[in-house]
């Protein structure tokens, strides 16, 4: 790509073609104010925030305007700072921009703006108008009173994560978010994914359970990689105390850029299993708390005859604890096979022109697999064929049930990149599939870490001991008489108090530090951002106890 | 279906989206979009059912709510605004009984406001359906909206 020399304010540059004046303004250390833009974004000039000069005739968005040979630019003349001026008073004045009742008071890009431009009083009539406020959704609340309608939510939703679900509708101020048909989160196709809170610059749409509870620069934000499914998607955690406030998507992370879906920007937020703070036996019926010495005695003397059921949503530091500590007989909770292993990475999904989604639906797990699918499926850049694939046959016209398997790969075939994204198969299926020879192969690892699993030749059994010990979030367990059975566990629900003999607590999510290996087969590191209750133990105490059995 | 039969004219691209809602507009008795229609839409488009409705609430020529048998359009445009639009809009919500944007209870009229009909030096300028009303004074619009509800 050839260069493109121009002037800014008065300084000669030189940047690649087909940059924007923004993008070019910014390379050479110039800053021009926006309000719309979105780095992520594609250009859309919605609020002439970012207007400049550029040669004859009117201002231009700097945002989308492409540079040219010998163009000369003035970013902030007397005459743009009034225009901008006037362009937030108007903003200002359209809607309900009353910061000190705002959630987003002190993290708004309005607000800034306002006070960087020394904004002081009304210059039109505020606004009179009441726009609709949409408290459905449970996670996100939607003030129409509070937008700038820059759009950036629904450009979110359609680009990145590829939903479609936000669009405005009518025209002029009268225009609203619309969501769907019907205009309300409630029986929306939403699927929670959160991108629309993340980028909106104003309070317009919110985080319900971060509300009010602390801003920006009371928290802090650590990144780290999510641990709820085995995609690895980069994230940013705001800690406020001992408290998780909000988790967004990082945008710099190369997994996901930012995309997050709901399993892992809202659902460990709203957990309500009880937590396991203790170490605790069961006596003749009776639950009595013991110390982790006692418990740990517990388990050595039924060492001989224990076996290990580790689930695969663990840290590989805990899994290979247990590996060392009982060996042979340490066995995975879960399938931990692919019925066909992976051939690709998530960047063929970017080029690829036909996808084949086998029996999972990417918009109840691995939602950003499913984003990366569909913003390229609904706009028609590519073809999805879905095979038993829930919801997400409602964006194609090709959708098939297993029986019609035949059919589903014949039209998978006339693609030239076809990727088959699947996590498990039934069977018959997946000696259908895995015979295509033009196919990629995308498998969907079972849990978090089955990856981590199956690095450490932890092979699934399903328990029939007498004596098991199971670890993980999510136990269940038959019981025959005679049997012992003890978990590590964080939660102690009923059900699984009804079958355990000995409960151990352990850390869960962002409590511990941890690797996971993504379904690419990297290797991401979960760090601990809070601290875990007393009585809690963690994956190094756990570590060094069971080294002692 | 005459619907079916609307889409089948044209073929599924989304640039004919404004020529498709036109048609399904028209072949309703009540002159107006339903739910159905855009859904029907979004389905032979391949398009987003909020990018559907978006398109329809844009334009004011389409409608979502079912609108009377004529549909008054007042220019409110400058040079109809000089010559007394406010006020002729006013008397015909009076006479009528009716909002901007609402519609008789017998179904026979909904008022709406429009943009320049481009008959400004004949101003004030009103369009029943597709037919123009020029100079227009209070009793001339009483007039026309007692033979409409005669024919």
């Amino acid at each position: 790509m050839g260069k493109v020399r121009l002037k800014i304010d008065g300084k000669e540059i030189e940047v690649e073609e087909g940059k924007t004046i923004l993008e070019a303004a910014k390379e050479a250390g110039i800053e021009i104010p926006t309000l719309c833009y979105h780095e992520k974004l594609l250009p859309y000039g919605a609020c002439r925030m970012c207007v400049v000069e550029a040669g004859p005739g009117a201002l231009k968005p700097a945002c989308a305007t492409y540079v040219t040979d010998g163009m000369e630019v003035k970013t902030s003349t007397p005459e743009i700072q009034e225009v901008r001026m006037t362009v937030l008073q108007l903003l200002f004045g359209e809607r309900n921009h009353y910061c000190m009742y705002c959630e987003s008071s002190g993290n708004c890009e309005l607000q800034d703006l306002g006070y960087k431009f020394g904004l002081d009083h009304f210059e039109f009539p505020p606004y009179e108008d009441k726009y609709p406020v949409d408290v459905s959704h449970p996670y996100i609340l939607l003030d129409q009173n509070r937008c700038v309608l820059c759009r950036r939510c629904a450009r979110a939703c359609a680009e990145l994560g590829g939903h479609f679900v936000l669009e405005v509708k009518n025209r002029g101020y009268q225009s609203l978010i619309n969501i769907d048909l019907n205009n309300q989160f409630a029986q929306s196709s939403c699927v929670s994914c959160g991108l629309c809170v993340q980028v909106c610059p104003t309070g317009a749409l919110v985080d319900k359970r971060a509300s009010y509870l602390g801003r920006k620069e009371q928290a802090e934000v650590i990144k780290t990689n999510c641990d709820r499914c085995p995609v690895g998607c980069g994230i940013e955690v705001y800690r406020r105390a001992n408290f998780i406030l909000k988790v967004y998507g990082d945008w710099d992370s190369p997994i996901n850029q930012g995309v997050l879906c709901k399993n892992g920007r809202y659902l460990p937020l709203y957990e309500d299993r009880p937590r396991l703070n203790a170490p605790k036996l069961k006596e003749g019926g009776i639950w009595t708390q013991i110390s982790p010495e006692m418990a740990f005695k517990v388990i050595s003397e039924k060492k001989g005859a224990a076996t290990v059921f580790l689930e695969g949503s663990l840290p590989l530091e805990l899994l290979q604890a247990f590996k060392s500590a009982l060996g042979d007989r340490v066995f995975a909770l879960n399938e931990v096979n692919p019925p066909i292993p992976s051939t690709a990475t998530l960047k063929d999904l970017e080029d690829a022109d036909t996808y084949l989604v086998v029996g999972v639906d990417l918009n109840e797990r691995y939602g950003v697999v499913g984003s990366m699918i569909k913003r390229r499926v609904v706009p028609q850049n590519a073809r999805l064929i879905a095979v038993e694939a829930g919801s997400l046959s409602g964006i194609t016209d090709f959708s098939y049930e297993y029986k019609d398997i035949d059919t589903a790969l014949g039209e998978a075939r006339k693609g030239e990149k076809v990727v088959a994204v699947y996590s498990s198969l039934p069977e018959g299926i997946s000696e259908r599939l895995e015979t295509e020879s033009g196919f990629k192969y995308l498998f969907l690892p079972y849990e978090a870490n089955t990856m981590a699993l199956k690095e450490l030749g932890i092979e699934h059994k399903v328990p029939q001991e007498k004596v098991k010990i199971y670890v993980g979030e999510n136990i269940s367990s038959a019981r025959s008489p005679g049997d012992f059975i003890v978990a590590f566990t964080p939660f102690e629900t009923p059900e699984l108090k009804s079958v355990a003999d000995l409960l151990i607590p352990i850390t869960w999510y962002l409590e511990d530090e941890g690797t996971f290996i993504t379904l690419e087969g990297k290797k991401v590191v979960r760090q601990r951002v809070v601290t875990p209750a007393e009585g809690v133990l963690t994956v190094e105490e756990i570590s060094s106890r069971l080294l002692k059995i | 279906m005459e619907k079916v039969k609307v889409l089948r004219k044209y073929p599924p691209k989304r640039d004919n989206i404004l020529l498709i809602l036109h048609e399904l507009q028209r072949l309703n008795p009540n002159n107006y979009l339903t739910e159905d229609d855009l859904r029907l839409v979004s389905q032979y488009l391949s398009l987003p059912i909020s990018e559907v409705v978006g398109v329809a609430t844009f334009y004011s020529l389409f409608s979502l709510k079912p609108r009377g048998k004529y549909l008054l359009r007042v220019c409110k445009s400058p040079a109809c605004h000089l010559e007394g639009a406010v006020s002729l809009l006013q008397e015909i919500k009076n006479y009528l009984g009716i909002e901007e944007g609402d519609t008789t209870d017998d179904g026979m009229f909904t008022l709406e406001t429009s943009e320049c009909l481009g008959h400004c030096a004949e101003a004030p300028a009103m369009m029943v359906n597709d037919e123009v009303f020029t100079k227009l004074s209070e009793e001339s619009v009483r007039e026309i909206i007692d033979r409409l509800r005669r024919s």
